[in-house]
């Protein structure tokens, strides 16, 4: 895990987690045209592109996968935890954005416990300037990244693009770095 | 694939993701700084925010708790003088509707083939301009009655603002959903003693005498109706029920009568004659307030004797003799009625039988009777237009003589027909006719042939049975995220005006349709007048002189000063009243009305007709002459029948019924084989009808609905309590297993509503929307895998013959063991 020292390690994990945000938020434009252009890297960090990917295409399998209304899975720990939405893990994001200084845009209109919102306050722990708040990274993570790891086992299956399935696999994979360096046994009580 | 990442791995994520970092608007951003770091304080404050309940039509007053944007908790609102503070089980799950995953939260367009669950989500701009270029096209060919709404909950400012968009749209060619319900029992009460819906003041009465209605479980005003039930109990006064099923309404009685199915009349007709012989009746009630005299009504009712009813309703002569004498003894009693007496052929007749039994005593809008209901009477911005209409609504020419409620359960029958035209588009509201009407099996099949139904959209905040084969979904907000005022009846006989407002933020997409179409007719150039549902209500709070802000406060508001409203028919009606050029008075029935209200074109013409036979003519009902003085009586509703209440009526006569109430037998029931039962239905205290089958909380108590059957049956038919059988109508089968019990009437078999969905989500059919939740594989929450059955597989879609009431209760089947 020699990668995983250096001291541009943190940075490395930003934008991780600014792309894992990204990955479990609506595509658009922007994000299929990102993808498009970087195929070539993606693939050698082991994300895969569907052939003739478009936009229509990861719209329906994101609506498929995360907003239903058939079978689906709602990417909010709330809703895999406890079977509802703006359950108690709802309230302690909530919480946690406001200890940080922060709070949610008026216009998000989801409970906070999105799995996006989780990535992004990973990245703002990291980010911050703050050691108050650095100091939270392995906490927040312990606290939250178990029921995002046992998500991403469930939603691989699910889905029929070689995008999301590599895409998920390498969040997998970071994750499982991530909680193997805090001496998390995570993956093996979940599976 | 990678299973850990390598140095080199992390070299090129570093230099594929650092690029991209600058760029920073790629990634979602969904914070901002707050300017302050804040620390969760244990015991955090809830906020207390009134509303009104809408997981049943009771729509009971109440408050939430709300704790940091999370509601926590439902209760009733103690300021409300209908529910006092009290709620059922399933307003207090509310909870589970707002926060149920499996809810639909974004605009959807249909992608595979009709019902196969292929969706595309889609934004609200684009549904709305897909929709309104459907509307805009039929409006413009000249055809809007093309346009089909059909709802199935729409009240309160719910009903008007849509309903004034339709008239300034053009359509009248809408659906409701009352003849499922109860309709047969309004068309009752307006043959009789007009406006519909009684009100039993239990509190002031001195015997319960129930026929068929299960109020201390489900009812319109449950709560209301329970509390109030259960006080005069708890005084001793004393309940008879008469059903075919002991229900826990029957339960808690002094006696529970088990009748036989479509019979209920047969002992009401004889209580009457008990009562007309042994000359208990109140003459002066009689002779002033209805149209027939005591000698008529002993004429009419000698032949049904006690002797003659027990013959047809197994009850024991002298049980209904007794039963009789403390009815009148009573002075005063209510009689109650609902689905169990009415939801049948005769039902119609039945519910006129009630009201002549209790006119016989004068119970009628009296202290301790059955009033007539008093609701909030609000103001509200009104459209008007000439909407045109298909004639779908009210079933086939010639089946239903009076069908003031419409004949909702016929709509998908005569599109199927066509001879009657077809709507271009069916939009559903709030409402499943693949589920909730009989013979699901046609009309799945009726809402999936596009060739019938071109263009099929139904608004709902949940996957129903029939939003799964919608062409496009609209997704609505759930009662607790929802604007609307309210006015339900009061059996505090006093009107209550209420507001239920959002306690919580809309999830997701979700946009409560009121303020949808408002958008749509904005898009359309209609001019409704109004642009949000919360302009509605602030414009009809000034226009009713209800303040706004103390809703909003209190949840609740009334007249302080007002008294409970008994008797209303004895307000008499002053000269200027009735007085004056618009006004005739109608020398056959003895009432005055106003011609010009009714929209006649002259007096002349008015005249000429008659008040009977001038169209809508009750619409400008001014009061009844009675001796020398002039009464509102019972106002008229629906039908122009006079301020008297009609035991007997010409209206039925007209159409060749008997029109003094008279028994009628259900054609069905004549000939029973040995093996032969009839079905019944019902309703349990933790579920509504099709609406909570996904409250997590409500079906973990109730997930199985086994049919029910009396220990003799099932001996007869050897069967044992838990084997699986299959109960076999002329539409279908379902199989279901039993459940033996001694409550209920051997000739019976009992399976309840509720359960059996086939969509709808996880707990209401073991179909998941959400299936992401660590039940999945590793379940804290459901321990049962149960989803029940819906007899609705095997009901036939009939109309009574007079109001087109569905007939639940008058299937017969057989029973086989599997």
């Amino acid at each position: 895990m020699d990668g995983y020292s250096g001291k541009n390690r943190e940075s490395i994990k930003i934008f991780i987690y600014r792309f894992l945000q990204r990955l479990f938020l609506e595509p658009d434009e922007e994000f299929i045209n990102f993808l498009l252009q970087k195929s070539e890297a993606l693939k050698e960090i082991g994300i895969e592109l569907d052939d003739g990917i478009d936009l229509e295409t990861l719209q329906t399998e994101y609506t498929r996968l995360f907003l239903g209304p058939a079978e689906h899975l709602p990417p909010y720990e709330s809703v895999f935890l406890e079977r509802r939405f703006w359950g108690t893990p709802t309230n302690d994001i909530q919480d946690f954005i406001r200890s940080m200084g922060l709070e949610l845009k008026k216009d998000f209109n989801m409970p906070p416990d999105h799995v996006s919102i989780e990535f992004e306050i990973l990245e703002k722990i990291l980010s911050s300037k703050d050691p108050e708040i650095n100091a939270q990274y392995m906490d927040f993570l312990k606290e939250h990244i178990v029921w995002i790891f046992d998500f991403l086992t469930r939603l691989i299956p699910k889905t029929d693009l070689k995008f999301y399935q590599t895409a998920f696999a390498f969040s997998k994979v970071f994750l499982k770095a991530e909680m193997s360096c805090g001496s998390l046994a995570v993956e093996e009580r979940w599976r | 694939m990678n299973t850990s990442f390598t140095r080199r791995d992390f070299i090129k994520i570093s230099a594929l993701f650092s690029a991209l970092g600058s760029s920073g608007k790629l990634f979602g951003e969904a914070f901002s700084p707050s300017g302050a770091k804040v620390y969760n304080v244990p015991g955090k404050e809830r906020k207390v925010i009134p509303s009104a309940c809408w997981q049943c039509v009771s729509r009971d007053a109440i408050i939430c708790r709300i704790e940091d944007g999370r509601l926590v908790k439902i209760e009733g609102n103690p300021k409300s003088i209908r529910n006092r503070g009290k709620i059922c089980s399933k307003g207090q799950a509310g909870i589970n509707q707002v926060y149920d995953p499996d809810r639909i939260l974004y605009p959807m367009k249909r992608m595979g083939k009709r019902g196969e669950g292929k969706w595309k989500k889609i934004s609200w701009d684009e549904a709305l301009e897909e929709l309104t270029g459907r509307l805009a096209k039929l409006r413009n060919e000249g055809h809007p009655e093309k346009f089909m709404f059909h709802y199935g909950r729409m009240k309160g400012s719910d009903s008007k603002i849509v309903k004034n968009f339709l008239t300034a749209y053009g359509t009248k060619t809408i659906g409701n959903h009352t003849s499922i319900c109860e309709g047969g029992k309004w068309t009752g009460q307006e043959l009789t003693w007009g406006k519909h819906y009684d009100v039993w003041d239990f509190e002031n009465t001195n015997l319960i005498v129930n026929f068929g209605s299960n109020f201390l479980e489900a009812h319109t005003s449950h709560i209301q109706a329970a509390q109030r039930a259960t006080n005069a109990l708890a005084k001793g006064v004393k309940m008879y029920t008469f059903d075919v099923r002991l229900s826990n309404t029957a339960a808690k009685s002094t006696e529970w009568l088990p009748i036989k199915p479509g019979t209920d009349m047969a002992v009401m007709l004889a209580m009457a004659n008990v009562i007309m012989k042994k000359k208990m009746y109140d003459r002066e009630f009689i002779d002033r307030w209805t149209n027939v005299s005591v000698s008529e009504l002993k004429k009419h009712l000698k032949s049904y004797t006690p002797k003659w009813a027990e013959k047809i309703s197994g009850i024991p002569a002298k049980k209904i003799e007794k039963i009789a004498v403390e009815f009148a003894q009573a002075k005063p009693a209510v009689l109650v009625t609902y689905r169990g007496a009415v939801a049948h052929y005769n039902g119609i007749q039945t519910e006129r039988a009630k009201f002549m039994l209790e006119a016989i005593c004068g119970y009628l809008n009296t202290k301790g009777g059955t009033n007539q209901a008093v609701g909030a009477k609000w103001k509200y911005p009104k459209v008007k237009g000439h909407p045109k209409k298909l004639k779908i609504i009210d079933g086939f020419p010639g089946t239903t003589a009076y069908p003031t409620h419409h004949v909702s359960h016929q709509v998908l029958k005569m599109i199927k027909d066509g001879s009657y035209g077809r709507p271009d588009i069916y939009m559903t509201y709030c409402y499943n006719p693949a589920y909730v009407n009989g013979e699901c099996t046609e009309n799945i099949a009726i809402l999936k042939d596009e060739s019938l139904i071109p263009y099929l959209v139904a608004v709902d905040a949940f996957m129903s049975e029939t939003t799964a084969l919608a062409d496009l979904i609209l997704p609505d907000v759930t009662y607790l995220e929802r604007w609307s005022w309210d006015d339900m009846a009061s059996f505090a006989m006093i009107p209550e005006f209420y507001l239920r407002q959002p306690v919580v933020e809309p999830l997701g997409e979700a946009r409560q349709f009121q303020d949808v179409v408002c958008v749509i007719a904005n898009r359309l150039g209609l001019d409704i007048g109004y642009d949000s549902t919360v302009d509605f209500i602030k414009k009809s709070c000034e226009l009713s002189k209800v303040d706004f802000a103390t809703l909003k406060k209190e949840g609740v508001w009334h007249d302080s000063a007002a008294k409970p409203r008994y008797h209303n028919h004895r307000k008499e009606i002053p000269p200027a009243k009735y007085e004056g050029d618009s006004i005739l008075f109608d020398e056959k029935t003895g009432v005055y009305w106003n011609w010009k209200k009714a929209k006649v074109k002259s007096a002349e013409e008015a005249r000429k007709a008659g008040y009977t036979n001038t169209k809508n003519a009750y619409k400008g009902y001014v009061g009844q002459r009675i001796g020398g003085k002039v009464y509102l009586g019972f106002k008229p509703d629906k039908l122009n029948k006079s301020g008297l209440i009609e035991i007997s009526s010409d209206f039925l006569k007209k159409k060749n019924f008997s029109a003094i109430p008279a028994w009628m037998e259900i054609p069905e029931h004549k000939k029973l084989g040995r093996k032969q039962l009839i079905l019944t239905t019902y309703k349990v205290n933790v579920q509504t009808h099709s609406r909570t089958a996904n409250n997590m909380w409500l079906t973990e108590l109730y997930h199985e609905n086994p049919a029910l059957i009396n220990s003799k049956t099932a001996k007869k038919l050897g069967i044992k309590n838990g084997d699986l059988v299959k109960i076999i109508s002329n539409v279908g089968e379902i199989v279901t297993p039993t459940k033996v019990v001694e409550g209920i009437n051997p000739g019976v078999v009992a399976v309840s509503f509720h359960l059996g969905h086939w969509e709808y989500g996880e707990f209401a059919s073991g179909k998941k929307a959400s299936s992401g939740h660590v039940c999945v594989t590793d379940c804290k929450f459901v321990w049962w895998d149960t989803y029940g059955k819906n007899p609705n597989w095997i009901i036939p879609n009939k109309p009574d013959p007079i109001g087109g009431q569905q007939r639940w209760m008058d299937t017969v089947v057989k029973i086989e063991k599997v």
